[in-house]
């Protein structure tokens, strides 16, 4: 009983949150809606027996979204005054009408069971060994690989931005401003 | 835990040798990259060419032994080793091509190559995945670094332009493809593509919306990566903004590690998609033909029009996967045999195009190119060739590639879908004819070519662009004359 | 669920929170203290209550009152709810790290083992930094939201040394967990044992440098207190007034209190009293308690009449008195436990709890006795060392305790696997 009262007011709130993040015109709030939005997400997790995948959500949302406002949404200097609505367009429609489908099938999710056992819960992922276990035995090779995406991720971003070196770019302004 | 330990390193080292090739010769490059100074682009270029070449000779020697991967969410057979050779090859025709290309637009900056080496990477890990973790992470791996790449030339609005477009799109349908795996990981309980298979078939009927939703998600987003309509439309902008040897890549390297996937997906599991799976991707590959070849006859710049007949091609390649499970084996023949002919033609086309850009700068419009067959007749026969080949006229690659796809399709009982791409065949030809014309039955307009080029130009490494346009141009003629040996292996490959 | 765990629960988490709240004025006391030794003063000796001064302790609650009655100022055009929400979440993000944190070794009651935190996660260590992370939202909420430039420009500095240090806590963190073999606080603290130099402290002590520099910078304690850096932009809460304004402090405070905690958890074994094992205290928990009783009585006495003797005539009101009120209480206390000794001594000896009771106690006190100590190094840095520019903060964390921590994480791993 308390679980499920838990798992509907975290469900509440991450859609909640959902929806001020693609809702909010001003960028910084919609990025705290999208922490909230992902925060609840972890309370999920909590709620299903892996508080070990929830503190790693924590950990990784909120460092994510810190960078992304730190640098994406700082750094762009639009505010509130610079982002408009604009009237609602066919793909917004279409778009809402995906996420309506969306909601359908999730409903569906819940009522029909899936044609195989959940995977197994209840301590299962709560326990950093086996999630290691999995890290290091049986899905090594996607955790190295993961490496590198990160490393190419890197390495893009840095050919990209050092375009701008030979001629003086705005960055180094910005930078000076914070420091 | 003991697993770290007691793995048998031998067994897993060899079993992803060529991975492992392409990840040294990339992390070389970059370690040559981060030296000071601008001296190490030569370097750098070598390092990507050695880590490219030990892939392909790895993969063809651990091409004839199927042997058991030593990892469940790598497979490692022989269709892994046909993908892994392909986009390899493919990725070295990008790499020959580069450096004469960037140099002679000043953009020889450090990092390309290692880009070109990590896209490598990420392209054979995609055509080699065998679990739903392991595709996404390795598709996410080739595309940030071709975002990067078709933006390497920040200094031009359309390369940047292309970029951010290419990079938003491409970010949704990542997004796509993660929320289809969640809901197959879901129904399913399992990423591992066998496992799921064995579950999907027998999954009973009313139970598979999720199942099914999840795949439609996936599909999205591999027709994304596949530029598939109607998901194409960062293609022309991304084709035509990217430096020509990046285009190469995305056409041919990108695409066909895609498509490996999606069929990887669709064989194991589009069983159990059924009637709607069938209809879906029916219509996604006659929707693609006739959009691809249609938009195609209205382009100007012959790099746009080759980006959608890239689009084209895709839909033909799509093809395959509505009854792929009617017959598995005889459909991914004419699948690898037309992924080898497209790539071959492709990267043949746009090294000519890149060639030709070397002289005259862009953006190649199509008039530009009246007359060429008198001042560079070698490079005008060759990129009529690869052109012809591309509509599918024999005796080329192209017309090979094209006649057991469709015969594969027909078998399979698809008929419909067949009319659709001879239909789309012939529209092809107009627009593929379109630059043969100018090059041969048209003189130079004058104001259009200020300075005309008349003899090879001295540009650096521009041996390396020969040797790739006359390797490809080769490779189109031979197999078009005698396709026994390519049909051979590309048979043994399907095994 | 029973009741007897829900209350068992409920006593843990009242306990520790309970305990970090009242650390708070006493960590205040300690800095306002420890600058005046440092800067040689006297510092707050003032203010008291009916005489009773406290050694300046009384000057907190004076703070607190002040603080709490005065105008609570809202700058026009802030974002309301967020301005709010800042100090709460700061003192949340603070204070939750501490529920990790065991505060005692197990004890056995009744046939149970206890462990003494709030929440026995096996993942401990993971939620403390993933909590500790969601402090830079605090910072940034309440920079960003006042709209004013130096608030804004204190919530950048605030967010981006926030995660540039957030890795190297973590990497340090890592390698504990490598030795340990557990991400549980409770069972790195257990690994540790008794033995000195089997703390980590010792073993790890790369992981300890770096890690207390990072939580020095997670703390934004000086030197790297440049999210306020009172004398060039005041820093992010200078819109913030009255008791909002407080909460900040506190969470500072707090966050070094629960910091502490957490660093004699991970490398000063915790509970752990060095070469007095668990269980050979539990053994001799009757010869403990028979000696210490004696001892105490002694000394409450003792320092009783030493404070009483320094009764003198000096500022004329009721502060002369302070030295007897509280001495004299003292001396009629250690009078009174020396007469109960005969009646009541073996009686509580042969108590079934006393085992227990004697861990307990003695492991609380070594833990608070622990994080006090390692409390006061923050404050003793703090009145020692000058501000570090920003952009050698960044170098600091980027290029040296990243960079560190990587080679520790790495060389340990490599020692755990050769070792076996």
């Amino acid at each position: 009983m308390i679980e499920a009262i838990l798992f509907y007011f975290l469900a509440a709130c991450a859609v909640v949150s959902a929806v001020g993040t693609i809702t909010r015109i001003n960028p910084l709030m919609s990025a705290l809606w999208l922490v909230a939005a992902l925060l609840s997400l972890a309370g999920l997790y909590g709620a299903l027996a892996a508080p070990l995948v929830a503190a790693i959500q924590v950990i990784v949302a909120a460092g994510a979204v810190m960078v992304l406002i730190l640098f994406v949404v700082m750094m762009t200097d639009r505010g509130p005054e610079g982002m408009r609505p604009r009237a609602i367009r066919f793909s917004k429609m279409l778009g809402a009408l995906a996420a309506a489908y969306l909601a359908i099938v999730m409903i569906v999710a819940v009522a029909v069971p899936p044609f195989v056992a959940s995977p197994a819960s209840g301590g299962y992922y709560e326990s950093p060994v086996t999630l290691g276990g999995f890290v290091a035995g049986k899905y090594a090779a996607a955790f190295e690989l993961a490496g590198v995406m990160l490393l190419v991720a890197a390495l893009s971003v840095i050919t990209i931005a050092k375009w701008g070196e030979r001629t003086r770019s705005d960055d180094d302004d910005c930078e000076e401003a914070l420091s | 835990m003991e697993s770290l330990t007691y793995i048998d390193w031998p067994v897993t080292i060899r079993s992803i040798a060529p991975l492992l090739a392409l990840l040294g010769g990339a992390m070389l490059s970059l370690i040559f990259a981060a030296l000071p100074g601008n001296k190490s682009w030569r370097l750098e270029f070598w390092a990507s060419i050695a880590g490219f070449a030990a892939a392909i000779i790895s993969s063809w020697l651990l091409w004839p032994q199927s042997g058991k991967g030593a990892f469940a969410t790598i497979a490692t057979g022989r269709l892994s080793q046909a993908g892994i050779l392909i986009v390899t090859i493919s990725a070295m025709f990008a790499a020959f091509v580069s450096p004469s290309y960037m140099e002679a637009r000043r953009e020889a900056r450090p990092g390309y190559y290692g880009l070109i080496a990590f896209t490598a990477f990420g392209m054979a890990a995609v055509a080699s995945a065998a679990d739903l973790v392991t595709l996404l992470i390795s598709i996410e791996t080739m595309s940030l670094a071709v975002y990067a790449l078709a933006g390497f030339m920040r200094g031009r609005p359309a390369s940047v332009e292309g970029a951010l477009k290419y990079f938003i799109t491409g970010a949704f349908a990542a997004a796509f493809l993660c929320m289809g795996i969640a809901f197959i990981f879901g129904s399913a309980g399992t990423t591992d593509l066998r496992i799921i298979a064995e579950r999907a078939v027998s999954a009973a009927a009313d139970s598979r919306h999720i199942f099914l939703f999840g795949l439609a998600m996936v599909a999205v987003g591999l027709s994304f990566k596949v530029a598939a309509a109607p998901f194409h439309a960062w293609a022309p902008d991304a084709y035509d903004g990217a430096p020509t040897p990046v285009t190469l890549l995305m056409a041919t390297g990108v695409k066909a590690a895609a498509l490996i996937a999606f069929f990887r997906i669709a064989s194991a599991i589009g069983v159990a998609g059924g009637e709607l799976w069938h209809g879906l991707l029916w219509g996604l590959a006659a929707l693609t033909i006739m959009w691809g070849n249609l938009a195609a006859l209205r382009q100007q710049n012959i790099k746009r029009m080759l980006a959608w007949s890239s689009v084209a091609h895709a839909g033909y390649m799509l093809m395959v996967f509505p009854s792929v499970s009617a017959n598995p084996q005889g459909l991914v023949r004419a699948l690898l045999l037309y992924i080898v002919a497209y790539s071959l033609m492709t990267a043949g086309a746009f090294a000519a195009v890149g060639a030709f850009g070397l002289s005259s700068g862009e953006p190649a419009d199509i008039g530009r190119f009246s007359g060429l067959s008198r001042k560079r007749p070698a490079l005008a026969a060759a990129l009529s060739l690869f052109l012809i080949s591309l509509a599918g006229f024999p005796p080329t690659l192209g017309f090979f590639g094209k006649y057991y796809l469709f015969l594969a399709v027909v078998r399979a009982g698809d008929v419909g879908l067949a009319v659709v791409a001879v239909v789309g065949s012939v529209i092809s030809a107009c627009y593929y004819l379109r630059p043969v014309m100018a090059m041969y039955f048209k003189d130079a307009r004058v104001r259009a070519v200020p300075k005309a080029p008349t003899a090879v130009p001295a540009h650096a490494f521009y041996a390396a662009v020969v040797a790739a346009i006359v390797i490809a141009a080769l490779a189109v003629a031979i197999f078009g004359i005698m396709p026994q040996d390519l049909v051979a292996f590309v048979e043994a490959s399907a095994l | 669920m029973n009741a007897m765990d829900i209350s068992i629960a409920a006593a843990r988490a009242v306990v520790i929170f309970g305990l970090v709240l009242s650390l708070i004025p006493v960590l205040i006391w300690m800095e306002r203290k420890g600058a005046a030794y440092i800067q040689d003063r006297r510092g707050p000796n003032r203010a008291h209550i009916l005489g009773f001064r406290l050694g300046g302790l009384v000057h907190m609650l004076a703070d607190a009152l002040k603080l709490l009655t005065k105008e609570e100022v809202t700058a026009a055009g802030v974002m309301k709810p967020l301005v709010f929400l800042a100090p709460a979440l700061a003192f949340f993000a603070a204070t939750a790290t501490v529920a990790a944190v065991p505060f005692s070794g197990p004890i056995s009651v009744a046939g149970q083992t206890l462990t003494l935190e709030v929440a026995n996660m096996k993942a401990g260590l993971v939620y403390v930094l993933a909590i500790s992370s969601l402090g830079a939202y605090a910072l940034l909420l309440a920079g960003v939201t006042s709209q004013t430039s130096y608030s804004f420009l204190g919530a950048m500095r605030a967010a981006s040394q926030f995660i540039s240090y957030e890795l190297a806590l973590g990497m340090a963190a890592l390698a504990l967990f490598l030795v340990a073999g557990s991400l549980s606080l409770t069972d790195i603290a257990a690994d540790q044992g008794a033995v000195l130099w089997r703390w980590n402290a010792f073993r790890q002590p790369l992981a300890f440098l770096i890690f207390m520099a990072a939580l020095f910078a997670e703390a934004s304690r000086l030197p790297f207190d440049l999210p306020e850096g009172d004398s060039e932009i005041v820093g992010y809460h200078v819109e913030y007034s009255s008791m909002r304004f407080a909460m900040f402090f506190m969470a500072e405070y707090a966050h070094i209190i629960v910091g502490s905690a957490v660093v004699a958890a991970l490398f000063f074994g915790g509970w752990n009293i060095p070469f007095a094992d668990q269980g050979l205290i539990a053994a001799n928990a009757e010869r403990i308690a028979a000696v210490a009783w004696p001892i105490a009585a002694v000394v409450l006495m003792l320092a009783g009449a030493s404070i009483a003797q320094r009764f003198k005539k000096r500022f004329g009101d009721l502060r002369d008195y302070e030295p007897v009120m509280i001495g004299l209480p003292m001396m009629i206390a250690g009078v009174t436990l020396a007469i109960l000794y005969a009646p009541l001594g073996d009686v509580i000896l042969s108590t079934r709890w006393l085992p227990a009771a004697v861990t307990f106690v003695l492991g609380f006190t070594a833990v608070l006795a622990k994080t006090l100590l390692i409390a006061s190094v923050f404050v003793w840095v703090r009145w020692t060392l000058p501000r570090f520019r920003y952009d050698q903060v960044m170098a600091f964390g980027w290029k040296i305790l990243l960079p560190a921590g990587m080679l520790n994480l790495v060389v340990t791993a490599a020692i755990m696997l050769y070792l076996g």
